[in-house]
């Protein structure tokens, strides 16, 4: 008995020796790329051109918050070659070992991408080692026009005393108001109406966009990041705090669905808060090579375009604006005037401890207390 | 040692292999991190162990968090909230589930087999459908309004989605078949002689059904309450998508720490109290239920 037990045991550590073995010996070869991306945020065709071309299979995984992304890199080795995920993620990301610099002479392509955004995301990365910037856009309101109207013939929509001032809000309050389930997102934005730094996390900022958000909040209906893109289209919601995308994103849906709507968007005028999501390559990716290879194609401006043109985000390939379709690139929600490229504040996000009064903070507008 | 008593071992030993591989050592993983603090690196937070340093240094362990807990309102506030919607839900499952399986128990082997088959039916469909499902029919917009709209028993829409209305609604309607079927397998296996023998001694059906069929389905009630009670406490989706802003559950909080702010550690201790909160009842409750049979015998 004893020793039939012992031989299975070694016969089972053979095969194992031998499976590690033989793994180890395809990984150097092996024509793969993992790919973690934003769902709904690339091409019908990007996918398969690329496999095509190179003979490469990417094995395509999509996440719907960033926070997951940002929870599975802190638990490491997940295996992902090529990571999309916003800038503002990325200085605490960079500083915990999560990522490695991008092989710049494998990136022939980086040449199209916009300096102006560049600039702004080596406010996260400095000297652009990490990142290469992917899509782009602005945080602000989505909102219905004719509901709007309706209710407040002449709304001001590009001020943010449209979304901050209770006496207008509350008239809106009926036909529905969401706010971005996020402290990055939202409590910038109030700081900001403040007079504030953005990224402030100061007690007596902090306490006063609460009180401001608190004023509000009895005419918001309810902190998402996603079901707006529902509720938007469905006139279940007039007015949602969103990512301009969202708001393209919105449009297609209710358009898919046969729904007559009139949706807008607008910046709220005063310091404009954005975001870059960037590829990133996780430093334990298994196909670094092959990762390089994806992002460099990724850069190239027909295939960002085409990828523009069909999730109605902004890319930040300077090369590429003149491919996208015009009704794309000529929307100033999606492609701003250059200057708001320039004015983009993009959020921090600081280590937990730090974080902690701000997501405190947050915690207390969206319950009440 | 022969055939039979390795078998014996066997048996004895795999549930508590499942235990220990399942429960305790994940249990042991988040206890460790809940006395770590939270850091920039990966994993984000501390370990206890630190063999690189000194030995009397080496070990580290703090109590911030459950501190931390302890002193901020929101979790109590949580807990209490997560505590009060899932008692009342498993009372509303009660309720609607015991007529169920009271019915199912006494309809015929036919009907009964057909009723079975209907409980199991909705878990086909995925649980985060049949929930999205729900949003489609409470909202502003949604069938039930547009039915009240129609016939015109209603003006103005009413505000059914995004209350604590719809949370209990998701809640009740997602748990029952977890009430319903271990009440079944109790009622079905009552001797229904025994009530006819009380009303035969003059016994009025309720009567009957106070003093007869219900003591005997307490095992059922209480394997059915806990079944909806303990995935109710830390319900994340339906409050999550059914839920108003005042539906703050413990499930959500915990969500927030951990994914919102990246606290781990602090997420942990977050989970260990709600573990706590339903470890501590249930072995109260074993304890006195045990204490019940030796008496007995």
């Amino acid at each position: 008995m004893v020793s039939n037990f012992n031989v299975a045991v070694k016969r089972i550590l053979a095969l194992l020796a031998l499976s590690c073995f033989l793994g180890g010996l395809r990984a150097a070869e092996e024509k793969i790329v993992n790919f973690y991306n934003w769902a709904d945020y690339i091409g019908p065709t990007t996918i398969a051109d690329f496999e095509k071309e190179f003979g490469i299979k990417v094995n395509y995984d999509i996440y719907d918050t960033a926070e997951i992304v940002d929870a599975k890199l802190m638990a490491g080795r997940t295996g992902y070659d090529v990571v999309v995920h916003a800038a503002s993620y990325s200085a605490r990301l960079t500083e915990a070992g999560i990522y490695q610099p991008l092989d710049k002479s494998k990136l022939d392509n980086w040449k199209h991408l916009d300096p102006d955004i560049l600039r702004v995301v080596a406010r996260f990365d400095p000297g652009n080692r990490y990142a290469a910037p992917y899509t782009w856009g602005t945080t602000g309101v989505s909102y219905n026009i004719d509901m709007l109207r309706e209710r407040m013939p002449d709304v001001p929509l590009e001020t943010a005393d449209f979304f901050f001032k209770p006496e207008i809000i509350s008239r809106f309050a009926d036909c529905g108001v969401t706010m971005l389930d996020s402290p990055i997102d939202a409590l910038p934005m109030a700081l900001t109406y403040l007079g504030y730094p953005d990224n402030s996390i100061e007690p007596n900022h902090l306490g006063e966009a609460e009180r401001l958000i608190k004023s509000i909040r009895p005419y918001i209906k309810y902190f998402s990041s996603a079901k707006m893109l529902i509720d938007l289209p469905n006139k279940e919601v007039c007015v949602a705090m969103s990512w301009s995308g969202d708001y393209s994103v919105a449009r297609t849906r209710a358009r898919e669905a046969g729904i007559d709507i009139n949706l807008g968007y607008s910046m709220l005028e005063k310091g404009i808060s954005g975001w870059v999501d960037n590829l990133f390559i996780p430093s334990d990716a298994p196909h670094p090579d092959n990762a390089h290879i994806l992002i460099n194609y990724l850069l190239r401006p027909e295939v960002i375009a085409s990828v523009s043109n069909f999730v109605g985000y902004a890319n930040c390939n300077r090369s590429a604006t003149a491919l996208v379709d015009p009704k794309v690139a000529n929307d100033p929600a999606i492609y701003p005037a250059d200057d708001v490229k320039r004015r983009l504040n993009l959020s921090l996000v600081y280590s937990p401890k730090v974080e902690r009064p701000r997501s405190r903070t947050w915690m207390r507008v969206k319950s009440g207390l | 040692m022969n055939r039979d008593d390795l078998w014996r071992r066997f048996v004895i030993v795999t549930p508590y292999l499942w235990l220990l591989m399942f429960f305790l050592i994940p249990f042991g993983l988040v206890l460790k991190i809940s006395f770590a603090d939270p850091i920039v690196a990966m994993p984000p937070f501390t370990s206890l162990f630190d063999f690189n340093k000194a030995p009397g240094e080496s070990f580290y362990a703090t109590l911030d968090n459950y501190r931390f807990l302890l002193k901020d309102d929101l979790y109590r506030i949580s807990y209490l909230k997560s505590l009060k919607i899932a008692f009342f839900s498993t009372c509303l499952c009660l309720l609607v589930g015991y007529p169920i399986a009271y019915a199912i128990a006494r309809a015929s082997p036919v009907w009964r087999n057909m009723f079975l088959f209907l409980i199991i039916l909705p878990f086909w469909i995925s649980f985060l459908l049949r929930v999205y499902a729900w949003m489609g029919i409470l909202s502003t917009n949604g069938v039930i309004n547009n039915l009240l709209l129609s016939i015109g028993l209603i003006e103005q829409p009413l505000q059914l989605l995004y209350t604590d209305f719809s949370v209990y609604l998701g809640i009740v309607y997602s748990y029952l078949p977890f009430m319903v079927l271990p009440l079944y397998a109790t009622l079905a296996k009552l001797d229904f002689d025994l009530n006819d023998a009380a009303a035969d001694l003059g016994a009025k059906p309720l009567t009957v059904f106070r003093d007869v069929t219900l003591p005997l389905s307490i095992p059922g009630i209480i394997s059915g309450s806990l079944l909806v009670f303990i995935p109710a406490l830390g319900e994340f989706v339906i409050p999550a998508l059914l839920g108003g802003l005042d539906s703050l559950m413990i499930g959500r909080t915990l969500y927030d720490e951990f994914f919102g702010n990246r606290d781990w550690p602090l997420a942990s201790a977050v989970a260990i109290i709600l573990l706590l909160m339903l470890v501590v009842p249930m072995m109260v409750f074993q304890h006195y239920q045990l204490r019940e049979t030796d008496q007995r015998e």
